[in-house]
């Protein structure tokens, strides 16, 4: 930590002793000529003196003293000026320490702007101080961001506060005693406070939530704080306080003014205030959920969020007008103010990184964005979500659309809690109800303490795929290796939980091994999301590791629509039972009440001692579709449909190679066959599916038989099912609530725009062949669909 | 042949010796701008580049003008440019000897040096 300034007198001399590590006033010798004689007999091969324990790491990591790419508190003097003149780019310019930490308001370097602030500066300091928030949320650490506002700094604060506290003299208590305390300091002055105090909370809050949701990575945020003291509040609520005060008194003051004067100044720290108090009041709320009020506590915070995104909303026109008639007085204001560079000795050896702000306008979409996040990604899938199957429907886009790292954090600090899945519903249970959601488990099975024991077991598995969305991109993956291992592990124990469930339930039928089909399928899905991701993350870029992503992804989707088929086979030979023998024996199903399709609760609920189920299996087998059902059916088509662009997409690529127009990969230190196995090697130990080797795939992919025009119409057909399975989910999707969409309409143009784009140029290769081309220019664009390639001939 | 209680300079033949000796040492080196840098000396290169480590402290003076230039319109005739003295501390930091003015040592510690040399080289 730097040490605060240690005032000299007024002229040039310093303290002797200041700053020395060694005795006070040691007497020193002079050894620059012994180490200079010693350096210059050094030679090539032996070219330093060092000790036994020095390495390469050492001497990388030491910070080279005044090189200004090195140096962090090497910094350019112009930068202390108001605009930045032709010197800057100078190599030669002078470089000086950064402006030192205040030590108040009147601090020894330059005093604060304080007595002289306008309304109009306290507005551009807001607006200042929403800048640093958003350069917090998007990854800046606290001293990028947060602490370059000068008046955040705690001594400032605390000075503020003093200055403006109506409280702190035992004259001024008395007087709060008998009246009404009268507000000291200037609006402008109050309005600062406030704004930096709110911003200071913020910062706290939300390094609070994103430490204790623990997902976060590197570029998602920088969490050290360098050891910069924070402000210490008072009391409890004496943010939101000192806040809702200085709104009152804007609001108050608001209607005094005559309609030009200063109105929109007014109005745009009001809303500036006002949406970062939302903004915090929503977020404390989200932080802290428990107990039985947890709907009426997310509600609430959804109000404040969609208060905060109005009121930042507002903002946007109000600042527009006022930067258009800004003065240099308050650009002077705002240079004293706000300074990039004053934190850097905190840093240590930490590389320098240039910190740049966006512009207010760009800042102010982006705060809006995130603060949206936070209603659609928590708010709304804590209301809505009331089933494991919408539960990974809505979470889904949080994942794909990387949403901020405060918003995921505040989903994974909710996901599971009062040990329930947002406070609200039983995993065993959810687990169950989804299970029967896609298949026909019976009651029998249901009842037995082997599905309790193994529920409970899959509990926590089923917990880390949700929370897998959570996580950014990057960390999905590696995450993902880890699963798969414990994935699958649980397929043995699946099987033996469906064996043992089959001998306990008596039951002379065939074996229906319900949790090996919901293991085996979610397992599956890992695994596709696994190379879907490796695709988009561009681990597998060229032609020919597309190939072979999309070849594998076939595989996988084939396989997971087996086992859905098998799941819906299950339920629909249930479901023609349960109507066959309701039409056979009415009376004895119903309880003399015919059944009707849908839902019915109470009297046909069947009483489980596990509790795994509260709903009658009649409910699940219901000949009407449900809601649910089609939101599951929607699915199943969408991944019928990837099925067949993958397949249209590695025919394409090998009708390609056919024409000549890939060239083979060659290497002087791999081989396509290692490079296959170390991107599929998690899964290697995955019994089922079974791994796919290299020379599975050179078979897989082996069309030699096949005529190009033959191969290039396959393709296309394969694009055309894909479309038309595409087309006939868009007819359900109409029917069914956005928020539990499986996929975003935005997205299933994307797939449509993939498919209609591939097969034109599928034609395209075929007048390529037919002419004898063999030179077109190929290019891959993952524009249109991350997931999804459009192979274009020039 | 070092004899004991000898003062600088050395013979440069021995000033490799004493170098050697000299690490792990504190010591404060000065550079051309004024400003000190002490640490633990653990490295030396041909171009008298020195690696210091183990809490290393730079101390330089500034000057409080050097950062009022938006004021300079405003200044008296009696604004007094005030100097401060200001740390950082660093991990490990190498001082480049393009820059580098002066090195010292506790005398306490030069004089331990010196009597390692003198027995080694009797």
């Amino acid at each position: 930590m730097p040490e605060s300034n240690i005032p000299a007198s007024d002229g040039k001399d310093l303290p002797e002793t200041v700053g020395h590590d060694f005795q006070p006033k040691a007497a020193m010798v002079d050894i620059t000529t012994m180490l200079k004689d010693a350096a210059s007999a050094l030679t090539f091969e032996s070219p330093m003196i060092h000790t036994d324990s020095f390495n390469l790491q050492d001497s990388m990591a030491a910070l080279e003293i005044m090189d200004q790419k090195m140096d962090c508190c090497e910094v350019p003097a112009s930068a202390m000026l108001i605009e930045p003149t032709e010197q800057q780019n100078d190599k030669d310019e002078r470089m000086i320490f950064p402006r030192p930490a205040p030590t108040g308001l009147d601090d020894v370097i330059d005093a604060l702007p304080w007595d002289e602030l306008t309304i109009e500066d306290a507005a551009f300091i807001a607006l200042e101080n929403v800048i640093r928030l958003e350069s917090l949320l998007s990854g800046s650490s606290v001293v990028e961001s947060t602490y370059t506002c000068l008046y955040s700094h705690k001594v400032v604060l605390e000075d503020m506060h003093k200055r403006l506290d109506p409280c702190m003299s035992l004259t001024e208590q008395m007087k709060a005693i008998m009246q009404t305390p009268t507000q000291k300091g200037t609006m402008a002055q109050r309005s600062v406070f406030a704004s930096t105090l709110l911003l200071v909370e913020l910062t706290d809050l939300v390094r609070g939530v994103i430490l204790n949701a623990d997902i976060y990575e590197e570029e998602d945020f920088g969490t050290s704080t360098f050891n910069i003291a924070s402000f210490r509040r008072p009391s409890e609520g004496f943010t939101l306080k000192i806040v809702l005060d200085e709104i009152s008194s804007i609001e108050e003051e608001s209607t005094k003014l005559d309609q030009y004067d200063n109105q929109d100044a007014l109005e745009a720290i009001r809303l500036t205030l006002s949406f970062q108090k939302d903004l915090m009041v929503a977020v404390s709320s989200l932080a802290r959920l428990s107990g039985k009020t947890i709907r009426k506590e997310v509600e609430a915070a959804q109000q404040s969020i969609k208060s905060a995104k109005k009121k930042l909303q507002d903002s946007v026109p109000i600042f527009a007008r006022l930067k258009e008639k800004q003065s240099d007085s308050v650009k002077v204001i705002l240079r004293r103010t706000f300074d990039p560079f004053v934190n850097r000795p905190l840093v240590g050896n930490s590389p320098v990184r240039t910190i740049v702000f966006r512009d207010a306008i760009d800042a102010t979409n982006e705060m809006i964005r995130m603060v949206d996040e936070v209603d659609w990604c928590v708010c709304k899938v804590i209301l809505k979500a009331n089933s494991l199957g919408r539960i990974r429907r809505m979470m889904r886009p949080v994942s794909s659309e990387s949403a901020n790292i405060l918003t995921r954090s505040l989903l994974v600090l909710n996901l599971y809690f009062d040990e329930l899945i947002f406070g609200q519903y039983s995993l065993p249970e959810m687990i169950v109800r989804y299970m029967r959601q896609l298949s026909h488990v019976p009651d029998s099975i249901v009842n037995l303490p082997t599905t309790d024991a193994f529920l409970n077991r899959l509990c926590k598995p089923v917990y880390d795929t949700l929370k897998l969305m959570a996580l950014n991109r990057n960390r999905q993956r590696s995450y993902l290796d880890i699963m798969l291992g414990d994935w699958s592990a649980l397929r043995e124990e699946a099987y033996i939980a469906d064996m043992t469930n089959h001998q306990d339930s008596g039951s002379h039928s065939e074996l229906q091994p319900h949790f090996s089909v919901y293991v085996i399928s979610t397992t599956i899905e890992l695994m596709d999301n696994y190379v879907d991701l490796g695709v988009e993350l561009e681990l597998l870029c060229n032609e020919h590791e597309l190939t072979i992503a999309y070849w594998y992804r076939d595989f996988l989707l084939s396989s997971l629509l087996t086992q859905l088929n098998t799941m819906r086979r299950y339920k629909l030979d249930a479901k023609k039972q349960v109507h066959q023998d309701a039409e056979q024996f009415p009376a004895t199903v119903s309880g003399g009440k015919p059944q009707k399709g849908g839902k019915k609760k109470g009297k046909n609920k069947v009483s489980v001692s596990n509790g795994a189920s509260n709903r009658t299996n009649r409910d699940d087998l219901s000949i009407t579709p449900t809601v649910e059902d089609i939101e599951e059916e929607v699915e199943y088509l969408f991944l019928n449909a990837k099925r067949f662009l993958c397949r249209g997409i590695v025919r394409f690529f090998v009708s390609l190679n056919q024409a000549g127009l890939i060239k083979e990969n060659s290497f002087d230190f791999t081989s396509n066959e290692i490079i296959y196995q170390k991107r599929f090697e998690p899964f290697i130990d995955i019994h089922q599916p079974p791994y796919l080797t290299y020379d599975d795939y050179l078979k897989g992919s082996d069309f030699t038989k096949l005529t190009q025009n033959n191969l290039v119409s396959a393709s296309s057909d394969s694009f055309g099912v894909a479309k038309s399975l595409i087309d006939q989910a868009l007819k359900h999707m109409s029917k069914l609530d956005p928020d539990f969409l499986p996929i975003q309409v935005e997205e299933v143009k994307q797939l449509s725009k993939v498919c209609v784009a591939n097969s034109v140029y599928l034609q395209r290769l075929k007048q390529l062949t037919v002419g004898g081309k063999t030179n077109a220019k190929l290019t891959l664009d993952m524009a249109t669909h991350k997931h999804f390639c459009t192979i274009k001939l020039g | 042949m070092v004899e004991e209680g000898s003062t600088l300079p050395l013979p440069s033949s021995l000033a490799t010796q004493y170098v050697q000796e000299l690490l792990g040492e504190k010591i404060v080196c000065t550079l051309d701008d004024g400003r000190t840098v002490k640490g633990t000396f653990i490295c030396i290169d041909r171009l008298s580049n020195i690696i210091l480590t183990n809490n290393v402290v730079e101390e330089r003076t500034i000057h409080t003008a050097d950062y009022s230039q938006y004021k300079k319109s405003s200044l008296s005739p009696s604004y007094i440019d005030r100097q401060l003295s200001m740390k950082r501390h660093l991990g490990q930091a190498m001082i480049p000897g393009s820059r580098l003015v002066k090195v010292e040592l506790e005398e306490t510690t030069h004089e331990q040096i010196l009597k390692s040399l003198a027995r080694e080289s009797s």
